[in-house]
């Protein structure tokens, strides 16, 4: 008599235990490393006594973050720097963030040499672990630490073509040396909440800046006769009861599409937002990631854009100028800059470039990964010839006639209903015609972008440019 | 040496592992013995390697005491078996004392006090697992009272739906004179008991046929919801699942009929989706099982503190000391597995799941070279039972599936568990040395099916059981009903 029945029950069990312990092979060597960076798991402080943080380097090879001993002879977290990296570095205790958060199970596994690492497991010595190096670049992190000055705020420098962040300052600051001792005072200050990254967390009203999406959207429903678009402003526009004005009241009298955008013209740009196809303005501010998720590692807020076809006159006016409920991160326009300046491609947001063991034998590389086309390379052209205007005859023009040439937007976005306070923005790269760096600035209640915004980016690009 | 020694720990539980499945591919009886010696070598030296760490970590002198009762234990429990029952499985034996070896030192890691509780229970255990292989022969009329068993078990659970205390939302254990036990363990026995000797009953058999008759098919039926619906009303879902699988497996090896696992996969999916319906901590348990991190303060907290431990230990783990598994809760019961691998690490988690694999292929080969269809039904029940029992607390742990409470047989701390599994052991150990005293010829050493030689091409390899084609030959001989 065949058992039959008996196999049956033995392959059943038998699969299912194969299942489990593929499953559990699985889990141990693929999933581990984002569920072991869960802020919630408490255990690297077990890894800690295992293995020594590995160190964080900048792209010069300066270290940003390393194991030291302090003065009583207790090991701590250096960070040389100080304030200057503190957002994008991060801090290790408490908790974690930036860099350090990003990459803290690699900096808490240690691939130093086998033997090495049994004899000092033998001895019962701690192991050194992996080295992270960035994109970082101190000489510019610096230069955009000075030109924002006592501004709260954030400036972001990145590489146009590959999207390595080459500078992050955000403002106030605090000092990751002695973040656990000054733990309640930073994390308790709500006023200048010093702990939040401006630069990749802080939502603020695009204000003109928005205009690029509302110029790209006009131009796409208007593919060839765009140029011939004109508008007579008389420094406001009124449609059913509500009223845009130009900045400081100005009028800017007969401007065609370029100058309006040179210009900023609040009023021109509203005529405009008012005869665009709403549903149609909305999947394009999708296309350029409002709403959705960014390409990057780095823990960011995300961006709002909330108009349909149902919004009413008064928000669609607001929004085609960036005022109303729509709200942006200065790493999402720095991302949208950067993929005008790459012929629409926009890259993914990288800071970190390779890991090594702390021997400095390279475990891996981060090559610059593109993300998507988010506009055709033509429509990038034309956006990226606008944006030159800007700083040739516009409200960027301080950024005229320098050693090197810059395409952006200025922008100057109002908060508050007390007239005239806004924050100060500017977004824009350097050398069109082969972009080298996107340079990203906001500086709350800085007044209007050509005001601080603007010669915070000039300050940059000249530490870029060698011309200081 | 403190510092390597998880290392070690990891090579000597791969290397035992390995012969669990190896050892089949040694046709020699002689050679045979030489890795069983093998295996008792390397469980030794993981017993003693992980108290050596445990004492240089703690410096607590009576962690050496502890480690000296045990290894007295575990070599008491090889010798006195080989000796009484020469006939027994060896690897069986040997798995026993493995599983406890590594049981004993993560639970004195995890507390001294429960470490020797669960050192004296299991003490008595091994004594209750010498003495059965003997009764069992003795005592074979007791198959025809096995509607007694039946009612008995019933009886001990509605005792637990009116006075049982609550756990976790759970009636599940019971309070006898100061001492809480968990009586679903011993109920699944009665229950076992019960369904063999129902389903087998002569009485109540086709003469021809040998099929049971309808009426017996339907009263077990009937019993068999009972207790299920029971359990249903203490809310413990684990207990009723395993009584449910535990009868459709049984029920099938007695009837060959296919339909009984289709039928009874279709109405245990239709019973989960009410189960869900019904009772909150089922979807508490779903949802921390889709994500537990969404919900960590809260329902997903245990697992997801268990995939931390799991995550964080990686292949070699911690090391003894080295974690954080107390942050578990529930960690020496349920969650054992998470701090294995948390502190000797995943490769030797991983081999858990294997020797508990290769106890499972070994029940099931018993089954297979057992003639009597009563005591093979009676060992299908027991495979099951050790079988699935092992798949819902692993599973649980790992997130392969949600989470059922229920513990590690032979691993977890807890004095039911731990007795009820060494009885369930050595009743298995007793129907193989019944079934070659039966009249089978028998040659000593253990194999798969005593019946038949091993083909030479086959091999039993651990590295791929999937492509262990059939090593065994099917039994030709007619089944004899004694």
């Amino acid at each position: 008599m065949r058992k039959t029945e008996l196999w049956v029950i033995v392959y059943i069990f038998l699969t299912i235990f194969i299942a489990m312990s593929g499953y559990f092979v699985y889990s141990v060597q693929f999933s581990t490393k984002e569920v072991i960076n869960d802020t919630h798991n408490t255990r690297k402080k077990d890894l800690e006594k295992q293995v020594i943080r590995g160190t964080i380097y900048a792209s010069d090879g300066s270290v940003l973050a390393q194991e030291a001993l302090n003065s009583e002879g207790v090991e701590v977290r250096n960070y040389p720097y100080k304030e200057m990296f503190a957002h994008v570095v991060g801090y290790s205790v408490m908790g974690s963030s930036g860099v350090e958060n990003a990459a803290d199970v690699d900096l808490l596994t240690s691939n130093a040499p086998v033997s090495e690492k049994l004899q000092k497991e033998m001895a019962g010595i701690r192991n050194t672990g992996d080295s992270i190096y960035t994109s970082l670049r101190p000489d510019l992190q610096e230069a955009c630490y000075r030109a924002l000055g006592d501004n709260k705020g954030a400036i972001i420098v990145m590489d146009a073509k590959t999207g390595f962040i080459y500078a992050m300052v955000s403002k106030p600051d605090f000092d990751p040396n002695t973040v656990s001792e000054n733990w309640a005072s930073i994390s308790e200050d709500e006023e200048n909440s010093p702990l939040i990254n401006r630069a990749t967390q802080g939502l603020y009203p695009p204000g003109s800046t928005f205009k690029i999406v509302t110029l790209h959207e006009y131009m796409r429903e208007h593919p060839i006769d765009y140029e011939n678009y004109s508008y007579d402003c008389t420094g406001r526009i009124s449609v059913e009861d509500s009223t845009i004005e130009c900045y400081h009241g100005s009028v800017h009298g007969h401007e065609d599409l370029i100058n309006s955008f040179a210009d900023s013209c609040n009023t021109s740009f509203t005529n405009i937002g008012l005869s665009l196809d709403i549903p149609k303005l909305s999947d394009t501010a999708e296309r350029l990631l409002f709403n959705r998720v960014l390409p990057t590692d780095l823990s960011y807020s995300r961006s709002r854009f909330s108009l349909s076809s149902i919004s009413d006159t008064k928000t669609v006016m607001q929004s085609s100028i960036g005022q109303g409920k729509t709200l942006i991160t200065p790493l999402h326009l720095a991302l949208i800059t950067q993929a005008i300046a790459n012929d629409g491609v926009m890259m993914r947001a990288q800071e970190i470039v390779k890991k090594t063991n702390y021997q400095g034998v390279l475990l891996k590389e981060y090559k610059p990964e593109k993300y998507r086309q988010v506009m055709t390379a033509s429509e990038a052209g034309e956006m990226k010839r606008y944006m030159e205007q800007v700083c040739i005859t516009g409200t960027g023009k301080k950024l005229n006639n320098l050693p090197y040439k810059v395409a952006g937007k200025t922008g100057s976005a109002e908060f508050s209903k007390v007239k005239g306070e806004s924050h100060s923005w500017f977004t824009g790269f350097s050398n069109p015609d082969d972009p080298a760096i996107v340079v990203t600035v906001i500086a709350e209640n800085g007044g209007s972008g050509s005001e601080t915004a603007v010669p915070a980016a000039k300050y940059v690009f000249d530490a870029y440019y060698g011309a200081i | 040496m403190a510092g390597i020694s998880k290392y070690l720990i990891a090579i000597f539980a791969i290397f035992y592992t390995f012969h669990c499945f190896a050892v089949f591919s040694y046709g020699n009886d002689r050679e045979r013995r030489v890795f069983y010696v093998f295996q008792n070598v390397l469980m030794v030296l993981t017993h003693l390697l992980g108290f050596y760490v445990l004492y240089v970590k703690t410096s607590d002198q009576s962690m050496l005491i502890l480690c000296f009762l045990e290894e007295l234990l575990l070599f008491a429990m090889i010798v006195l078996f080989r000796t009484l029952y020469p006939t027994a499985s060896r690897l069986i034996t040997n798995n026993i004392c493995m599983l406890l070896a590594i049981s004993f030192v993560i639970l004195a890691r995890l507390s001294y006090t429960r470490a020797m509780k669960q050192f004296v229970i299991a003490s008595f255990g091994v004594a209750a697992a010498l003495l059965i292989p003997f009764l069992i022969k003795r005592i074979d009329g007791i198959r025809y009272y096995y509607w007694a068993a039946g009612i008995a078990g019933l009886v001990v659970l509605l005792a637990m739906l009116t006075r049982g205390t609550v756990t976790n939302g759970s009636k599940i254990s019971l309070g006898i004179g100061g001492f809480s036990f968990l009586p679903s363990e011993f109920v699944r026995l009665l229950f076992i008991f019960f369904i063999a000797g129902m389903l087998t009953d002569e009485e109540h058999r086709n003469k021809n046929t040998g099929r049971v008759d309808i009426q017996q098919l339907i009263s077990s039926a009937v019993i068999a919801i009972s207790y299920v619906g029971i359990l249903a009303l203490c809310k413990d879902l684990g207990s009723a699942l395993m009584f449910s699988v535990i009868y459709m497996f049984m029920l099938y090896t007695a009837t060959k009929a296919p339909l009984v696992l289709i039928g009874g996969a279709a109405g245990m999916a239709g019973a989960s989706v009410l189960g869900y319906r019904l009772f909150a901590h089922v979807r508490n348990r779903v949802r921390a099982f889709i994500d537990p991190f969404s919900d960590i303060e809260g329902a997903g907290y245990q697992v997801a503190q268990s995939l931390f431990a799991i995550g964080t230990g990686s292949w070699f783990g911690l090391g003894l000391m080295g974690g954080s598994p107390k942050s578990i809760p529930e960690v020496s019961k349920d969650f054992i597995f998470a701090a294995i691998a948390e502190e000797m690490g995943g490769l030797v988690a991983l081999c858990v799941i294997f020797i508990s694999l290769s106890n499972f292929l070994m029940f099931m080969n018993i089954s297979m070279s057992i003639s009597s269809i009563y005591l093979r039904l009676m060992a299908v029940g027991l495979a099951v039972n050790y079988g699935f029992q092992v798949i819902l607390t692993i599973g649980g742990v790992t997130k392969f599936i949600p989470l059922t409470g229920i513990t590690l047989p032979l691993v977890s701390y807890g004095g039911s568990s731990v007795l009820v599994t060494l009885i369930c052991f050595s009743i298995i150990q007793g129907l193989y040395v019944l079934s070659h005293e039966m009249g089978d010829p028998y040659d000593g050493g253990d194999r798969y099916d005593t019946d038949d030689r091993y083909d030479g091409d086959y091999r039993y390899d651990t590295d791929d059981p999937y492509e262990t084609d059939d090593p065994y030959h099917d039994d030709d001989r007619n089944e004899e009903y004694y």
